[in-house]
């Protein structure tokens, strides 16, 4: 067990690329201005105002639609999975393989010697190149206490020190710093995850075949509990949507892949360069890809499959959800930070569906819900104010995004589901609106907590879902 | 300088006093904020009641529906404050809305369906969602269909109705409301022991009102609809508590979920919310006669009675009645007359139209002269129809006479020159009193915009204000 160490490490990423002065006051304050010069405005002069700003946000998430839908039909018709056949990943003898670290960040995980032995602890790959670091914060007693009488013979214990802010990516920041680490590629499981055991030397043959402009490998990431109850169903459905079809679609459309939180595989030597994880940003994960992009690196998603739990439980789920809005929305403000460099890097489509996929995710399901009650207002009592924020363009754009947007989106899903090769989530595709409703839900709260509670990492609960299953067959690479 | 706002306020919340876990106290505290949020409701139902309204039993629903949720223990599981706050803000925010809009939209039909009263409601779930925690609120379920059927009246003045309409039915109506109560606040027992304990509580309540009697309506309902229900479920919960300890001893539980934490600037926040409820809400307040008319004034305008609509008493109580009464040389107006010895029953019904009409109406306040209130309606002339001479219009006002109490409605055909009488007065069903209204708002149908000819508005004010002379 390494015990917390006394010095100070050295943080990789500078001020201005992290979300620590994401929000300072000065912004809040010009946010609050905006808002209140806005709303001033419109009640001066809401005849004038508001068929604006309905004009704006309806023209916004019609465009942004489009792009999903583009994305989600591009990526149905042409899979840009990279491929990596268990021959090939094979084949490279055990003495060519590169050192690979694979960073465990756990939190009151008393489970975990289980999950371990289940799941990471199965990676056919040789001992001696594996450098298996499980990140322990020193003041998780129930964690420490259950790796007490365990006997982990490959796992190295460490243990982070006490420090704000007490995140994921500042526990990975502090594993990778440990001086004596050899690790060529790194990658990062849950404690729980469950990998497709030759995930790693796929990814190694992967690399080895790629272009020298691919920094990173993501790979899959399934549940292995996708037919608990109706919200793994959509979870999964999601999912299979977000890492079989968007992502590798937006890879191909050279556009920013933001990383998924476990699994992607990258060569520590760009980890370095591109400056690590940011500690502040609670989705550390999607910003490596966003810094990635905008170093000239890609991401290519490669086919193999990472099992997780998935969140059973609805307000577990929002906590989780809330985060990676949050985190979305702190990403998008770094790189907005300098918009015109971050469009020269990474060029204009690529930058706007950035937008796309990152905050606009969060926005626009608030939007929904505010379409919602907007509706709902509409159907009671006609106020005058639907009326002025609808003008005739902006009302049939809405009209049609209901109309047949939503029925399309659950045909969509129909297609994604028999398409991803999961036809028993059909009934959980008929109910995806009821998950928008959540979402939007989860939304508000990251929209909230980005104003007052910023960095704070909401925890979720693992455990809550069923066991997971042995995997020798179950998981096998899709 | 964040990582020490996020510091703060975690201490802030940590170092908040705790609000009990005591089920019993969080409902108490949920049932005050409601009776402050609407104090005028609540003053209103009760004096409502005390006069002798059909509508009583709404004074014992608050403790029926505590009764139901109090029977559900909170499951173990993720809590989230933020997440109850958002949902609580976005749920009474959206509901409260759409209510008052709605209220607004067809204000006849909301006060016939009492659709003020789901304010509380929406109030309660959204106290309820910080309180309890979103998840305990939606397990709380029964009480909220519970009460969301309880609070409009309306379901329960029309199964009494069914019933044929007299005190008893009245009663045997709010009995078996307690006895559905009984039935939802005991599901932690099996079915053939929540049955049984429901049929038990229908006797029991049923045999005390005819041993017991009484003359106050409103003193039979709280027994048979309250008082009874509630010693039913407290019995059948000690001597299930019995067991269920003798249970426990054998096989400990391992542990027990608790309630959000509510610290003191919640709470703060939660009454405030619920005083500016009250300053909010306008003063809610029964039609009271103000003119006292002449008995004869039927006979002093020499008004012949053309026909007896006997179904008025099966919704205002025996002794009510409602009678057509024509005048001479104009077969297209007619005078309908309900008298009732109650005015809370008739007030009950303030807001009824008792003629057919294809959409949802509403009343128009009429100037007839100090110091009568009147109100017009007429169904929309524009509107398509079977037979075009249907269409009606109608001015109303509330007086006393001596002995009973008046609803007096000039109606009159919009379309004079035929000479065809107005259309019969309709009781009102399930369809013409909701579903049709529903459908014609889900159709999205613009308001009726029709204009009543002059003429025919005229002639109603006319025989208005003959009736008037004649009261006087």
């Amino acid at each position: 067990m390494t015990a917390p160490a006394a010095r100070q490490y050295s943080r990789l990423l500078p001020d201005h690329l992290s979300a620590r002065t994401a929000l300072s006051r000065r912004t809040k304050s010009l946010i609050v201005m905006m808002v209140s010069l806005t709303a001033g405005a419109v009640v001066a002069f809401p005849e004038q105002v508001l068929p604006v700003i309905g004009g704006i946000v309806t023209f916004v998430y019609l465009a942004s639609t489009i792009d999903r839908y583009v994305l989600m039909i591009s990526g149905l018709n042409r899979p840009a999975l990279l491929e990596i056949s268990d021959a090939a990943a094979r084949a490279i003898p055990d003495d060519e393989l590169p050192v690979y670290t694979v960073l465990l960040p756990v939190y009151d995980e008393p489970s975990i010697i289980e999950n371990l032995v289940n799941g990471v602890c199965r990676i056919d790959y040789p001992r001696e190149r594996l450098e298996l670091l499980l990140l322990i914060e020193e003041d998780d007693d129930a964690t420490q206490q259950a790796l007490l009488s365990a006997q982990l013979r490959d796992v190295r214990v460490v243990i982070v020190p006490h420090s704000l802010p007490k995140t994921k990516p500042k526990a990975c920041n502090y594993g990778m710093s440990l001086p004596d680490l050899r690790g060529e590629y790194l990658t990062i499981y849950d404690a729980e995850d469950i990998p497709e055991p030759l995930q790693l030397r796929r990814a190694v043959a992967a690399f080895r075949e790629a272009p020298a402009d691919v920094g990173c490998l993501q790979a899959q990431l399934g549940y292995f509990n996708e037919q608990q109850n109706l919200l793994t169903r959509w979870f999964a459905m999601e999912y299979a949507q977000w890492f079989g079809v968007i992502l590798p679609a937006i890879e191909r459309a050279r556009c920013v892949v933001p990383l998924g939180g476990t699994s992607n595989h990258i060569s520590v030597a760009v980890w370095r360069e591109v400056g690590g994880w940011d500690e502040f940003n609670v989705t550390e994960d999607a910003d490596l890809g966003a810094r990635l992009a905008a170093h000239g690196y890609r991401t290519q998603i490669l086919d193999s499959v990472t099992l997780e739990e998935a969140n059973s439980d609805v307000v577990n789920w929002i906590r989780q959800r809330s985060r990676w809005y949050k985190g979305y929305l702190q990403t998008m403000i770094v790189h907005l930070r300098h918009p015109i460099e971050f469009r020269r890097k990474v060029g204009t489509v690529a930058a706007l569906r950035f937008l796309n996929m990152t905050g606009g995710i969060p926005a626009t399901a608030v939007v929904n819900i505010m379409f919602g009650i907007l509706l709902v207002a509409w159907t009671s009592g006609r106020p005058s104010l639907v009326t002025m924020l609808f003008p005739p363009i902006a009302y049939y754009a809405c009209l049609v995004l209901f109309l047949v947007g939503t029925p399309l989106a659950i045909f969509m899903a129909f297609v994604l589901v028999q398409a991803t090769g999961k036809p028993y989530l059909w009934w959980a595709a008929l109910l995806s609106p009821l998950y928008w409703v959540l979402q939007s839900l989860a939304a508000f709260k990251a929209f909230y907590q980005l104003a007052f509670r910023p960095f704070h990492w909401e925890k979720t609960v693992h455990g809550l879902g069923h066991p997971a299953p042995g995997p020798a067959t179950e998981t096998a690479a899709a | 300088m964040l990582v020490t706002d996020v510091l703060d306020s975690t201490q802030a919340a940590k170092a908040s006093p705790a609000f009990n876990q005591n089920p019993w106290l969080r409902i108490g505290c949920l049932l005050g904020l409601c009776a402050v949020a609407f104090a005028f409701l609540a003053v209103h139902a009760v004096q409502h009641g005390v006069d002798g309204s059909y509508t009583a039993y709404l004074l014992v629903t608050p403790v029926l529906g505590a009764l139901i949720a109090s029977g559900i223990r909170p499951s173990p599981g993720v809590g989230d404050t933020e997440f109850d706050w958002i949902v609580a803000v976005i749920f009474a925010a959206a509901g409260l809305m759409a209510l008052r809009m709605l209220s607004q939209r067809l204000p006849a039909l909301s006060g016939l369906w009492n659709w003020h009263h789901y304010a509380p409601v929406i109030f309660a779930m959204a106290a309820g969602i910080i309180l309890f925690g979103v998840r305990h609120i939606l397990r709380l379920w029964r009480s909220w269909v519970f009460a969301l059927c309880c609070a409009p009246a309306m379901p329960f003045l029309l199964t009494t109705s069914r019933l044929g309409g007299t005190e008893d039915d009245a009663v045997l109506v709010g009995a078996g409301l307690g006895t559905i109560a009984v039935y939802l606040a005991t599901s932690t027992f099996g079915t053939s022991r929540r049955l049984l304990a429901a049929a038990v509580n229908l006797a029991v309540a049923l045999g005390l009102d005819y041993v017991l009697g009484g003359e106050s309506l409103l003193a039979r309902k709280v027994l048979v609809a309250g008082a009874v229900p509630v010693l039913s479920v407290v019995a059948i919960r000690v001597a299930g508590h019995l067991r269920v300890t003798k249970s426990l001893a054998a096989h400990p539980a391992k542990g027990t979920a608790k309630f959000p934490h509510v610290g003191t600037r919640g709470a703060a926040v939660l009454v405030v919310l619920a005083a500016a409820m009250l300053i909010t809400s306008p003063p809610v307040s029964s039609e009271y006669p103000s003119v006292t008319a002449d008995r004869g004034w039927i006979a002093q305008l020499n008004l012949r009675p053309v026909r007896e609509f006997s179904f008025i008493s099966r919704f205002l109580g025996p002794g009510a009645t409602l009678t057509r009464y024509t005048m001479d040389g104009n077969p297209a107006v007619a005078v309908d007359v309900i008298a009732a010895p109650n005015l809370a029953r008739l007030n009950d019904y303030a807001d009824t139209v008792w003629y057919p009409s294809s959409t949802p109406l509403n009343f128009q306040s009429v100037d007839l002269g100090e110091p009568i209130i009147a109100r017009s309606a007429q169904s929309d002339p524009d509107s398509t129809s079977a037979n075009p001479s249907e269409h009606w219009y109608a001015l109303t006002w509330l007086w006393r006479t001596t002995g009973d109490f008046q609803r007096v409605t000039v109606v009159v055909n919009q379309d004079l020159a035929t000479g065809t009488p107005p259309p019969p007065a309709v009781p009102i069903t399930w369809t013409n009193s909701l579903l049709q209204p529903m459908l014609w708002l889900t159709r999205q149908q613009p308001a009726p915009s029709g204009i009543v000819p002059k003429r025919v508005i005229r002639t109603a004010d006319d025989v208005a204000q003959q009736i008037l002379a004649a009261g006087k």
